[in-house]
């Protein structure tokens, strides 16, 4: 599996909550654990992102007295490691020791879905939009400053989006975080500056739903090796200031045969739209998954609040997108920047496909800005602890995702929520509080 | 439901504080006694932490008792301290705000919230063990040792899955009415466990699930 020359082989698949682990392995080691892979921990999926083992539940696909997994290498992940000519850099699934995938396991999850649309005879071409802040400190500025009081790229003062003028401040870091990209053999398409101080979006292009998530992964990867090196820190956290939040849109269209569907089939995009609404309260667990993720569930900032969808309406959770020359496409828009690719993209996958299968209509589109409504009209969960228990009452969802990761995923985000409480977090905090920055500015 | 029981009724998605203060002044109120003195008891108790920002205000209106987050400075009487290590040995006594205004309030408050199940540690642990029948987070056998004394308690059937859990009284007390969280007390040394991770862990998810009064949420 190795080229000559190969020395080192790093292996490595994200765990629930996004960072990416793994090892790095000598070349010959690599290739004795092959087929099967390399041995890890089995509490690396079962820790909080504060190193914390997650007490209060079980998963049967754990060893009773914390054994092992294995992380599998997917041979058609390997790319030459950008500025590293000796070393081979591998994406992964978790498995048990048999070579069973966990039930637990990111890209295994989101690689069953794939196969249940494979089945009813579509393919899904997708694309991640990233979007992530720029701060003037370095990683270690900020690890020394408790990740407080820092200063986004460009300073604090409000400014307007897309602004170009500012280039040479953001272009040396962005021209090596592209040229990375390339060199693992990544599709970019566009980047810009965004709406918030120091917030920028990177815009992939459509691949197949495993190779965008990988894609969406290494670019998180390849943005904070290029802030490392260009003296910046980078963070994908959904609300790291009291300014914009950064999101995680994700583009979709459903192919068959070959040829786009949403072009021409009304009646399967209307499925479609209609299981991602059906799913869609107990889907933000899983999409807005984080503490500080639901500070950015608010009204008037760009960010979906009620379960809604319209054409070309940027105010719904589900914009489509019909241009006239073709290339019918689904936007979903409440993927938080914390959330986890593979997650992300399984359980979205697992609404529209609950939409096909069921021939679920979806409600009347709506075409005013579905911000601010009145008391009484459905909205979205507003926090954490509401959004696991709609994922508890989702029984499409625990079908397709499968109950032992739906549950061990709900005991997750209400863990999260007892951390939060007892270790001095904040609940009428309006901004990103200490425990919060310290939690998740490097890690998601 | 004894129609006579005091009502405790807290918001849907409250934070911490109050959902644990909800819990345990609810299992109170099932005891007549302690029924009987929140029954009685009029205004506004406020709880504030000295070391982080939780807050809650109990509102004593006869048969209605609401938990609501944050203290205001409507409160009538006002207890404020370290919530964390409050009842621990040598945790600094709280302050106690509009006690000479209000002294029987004051006085009935902290009875009912100290209100531990009678039997002590061990009232605590049988409370627990009739609660929780039905929880898949219920080992069969608990066996609960005090090492002040080396006293033991013991409820189940021996034969099947087994749980131990070892400490001084104080901590066992705390660990079995709700006030302190099994998790964080064992990751911190207050008390120790024997038993297979798995089930440890269930029975830590079964006893927050008893700090936060979730029968039957799962």
């Amino acid at each position: 599996m190795l080229a000559d020359g190969t020395r080192m082989v790093r292996i490595e698949a994200t765990s629930l909550d996004g960072p990416m682990v793994g090892k790095f392995l000598s070349a010959e080691k690599f290739e004795r654990s092959l087929p099967g892979g390399v041995a890890l921990a089995d509490f690396a999926l079962a820790t909080d992102l504060a190193g914390l083992p997650q007490l209060g539940w079980w998963g049967d696909w754990r060893a009773p007295a914390l054994g092992d997994m294995v992380l599998r290498p997917d041979p058609a992940t390997g790319v030459a490691e950008p500025g590293a000519g000796d070393t081979v850099g591998f994406l992964g699934s978790f498995t048990d020791q048999e070579g069973t995938p966990l039930p637990v396991c990111p890209r295994s999850l989101l690689s069953a879905q794939v196969a249940r649309l494979a089945a009813l005879g579509y393919d899904v071409r997708c694309a991640f939009e990233l979007e992530l802040f720029v701060l003037e400190e370095s990683i270690a500025e900020a690890r020394a400053l408790g990740f407080k009081r820092l200063t986004p790229l460009g300073g604090h003062d409000p400014k307007p989006l897309y602004v170009m003028q500012r280039a040479p401040e953001y272009l040396p870091l962005m021209r090596a975080a592209t040229q990375r990209l390339e060199q693992m053999g990544i599709t970019w398409e566009a980047f810009n500056d965004e709406a918030a101080p120091g917030q920028f979006e990177l815009n992939l292009a459509p691949a197949d739903p495993m190779t965008a998530a990988d894609w969406t992964v290494r670019a998180k990867r390849a943005l904070r090796e290029a802030a490392y090196e260009h003296g910046h820190a980078v963070t994908f956290m959904a609300k790291p200031f009291a300014t914009y939040g950064s999101g995680m849109h994700l583009h979709l269209s459903l192919w068959r045969d070959g040829a786009p569907v949403f072009d021409g089939d009304d009646e399967v995009l209307g499925q479609w739209v209609g299981g991602l609404l059906a799913t869609m309260a107990g889907a933000m667990s899983i999409l807005v998954p984080t503490i500080n993720s639901y500070r950015r569930q608010v009204d008037f900032a760009a960010v979906p609040t009620t379960p809604t969808w319209g054409e070309d309406n940027r105010g719904a959770a589900v914009r489509t997108i019909r241009p006239a020359a073709g290339g019918a496409r689904v936007e979903h828009r409440l993927g938080a920047a914390d959330a986890n690719p593979y997650l992300v993209l399984a359980t979205i996958l697992a609404g529209g496909l609950a939409g096909l299968e069921e021939r679920i209509d979806p409600p009347d589109p709506v075409t005013h800005l579905p911000w601010g409504v009145p008391d009484g009209q459905p909205r979205l969960p507003s926090s954490i602890t509401a959004a696991a228990d709609a994922l508890a009452a989702d029984e499409r969802l625990a079908k397709a995702l499968g109950d032992g990761f739906v549950e061990h995923w709900i005991e997750s985000r209400r863990w999260e929520w007892l951390m939060f409480h007892s270790e001095g977090g904040d609940p009428d905090a309006h901004d990103a509080t200490d425990w919060e920055l310290r939690r998740y500015f490097e890690w998601v | 439901m004894d129609g006579n029981l005091p009502m405790v009724v807290r918001d849907d998605d409250a934070p911490l504080l109050v959902r644990v203060l909800a819990a345990s002044l609810g299992r109170a109120a099932a005891r007549p006694k302690v029924a009987r003195d929140l029954r009685r008891l009029r205004g506004r108790v406020g709880l504030r932490s000295t070391v982080g920002p939780q807050a809650a205000t109990i509102a004593f209106a006869g048969r209605v008792v609401r938990v609501t987050h944050g203290a205001g400075p409507d409160v009538d009487v006002l207890i404020e301290g370290d919530l964390e290590t409050m009842g621990r040995p040598g945790a600094t006594k709280p302050k106690v705000s509009g006690a000479v205004r209000h002294p029987r309030l004051a006085l009935g408050a902290g009875r009912v919230l100290d209100a531990g199940p009678p039997g002590g540690w061990r009232g605590a642990v049988d409370t627990l063990w009739d609660w929780a029948q039905g929880d898949d987070g219920l080992p069969e056998l608990l066996r609960v040792v005090c090492q002040d004394d080396g006293g033991e308690h013991v409820v189940g059937r021996p034969g099947g899955t087994q749980v131990e859990v070892h400490g001084p009284e104080w901590a066992l007390a705390a660990v079995f009415t709700g006030a302190d969280h099994l998790g964080a007390a064992l990751l911190e040394g207050r008390v120790q466990a024997v038993g297979d991770l798995p089930e440890l862990s269930r029975f830590v998810g079964l006893l927050t699930r008893f700090m936060l009064g979730e029968k039957g949420a799962r």
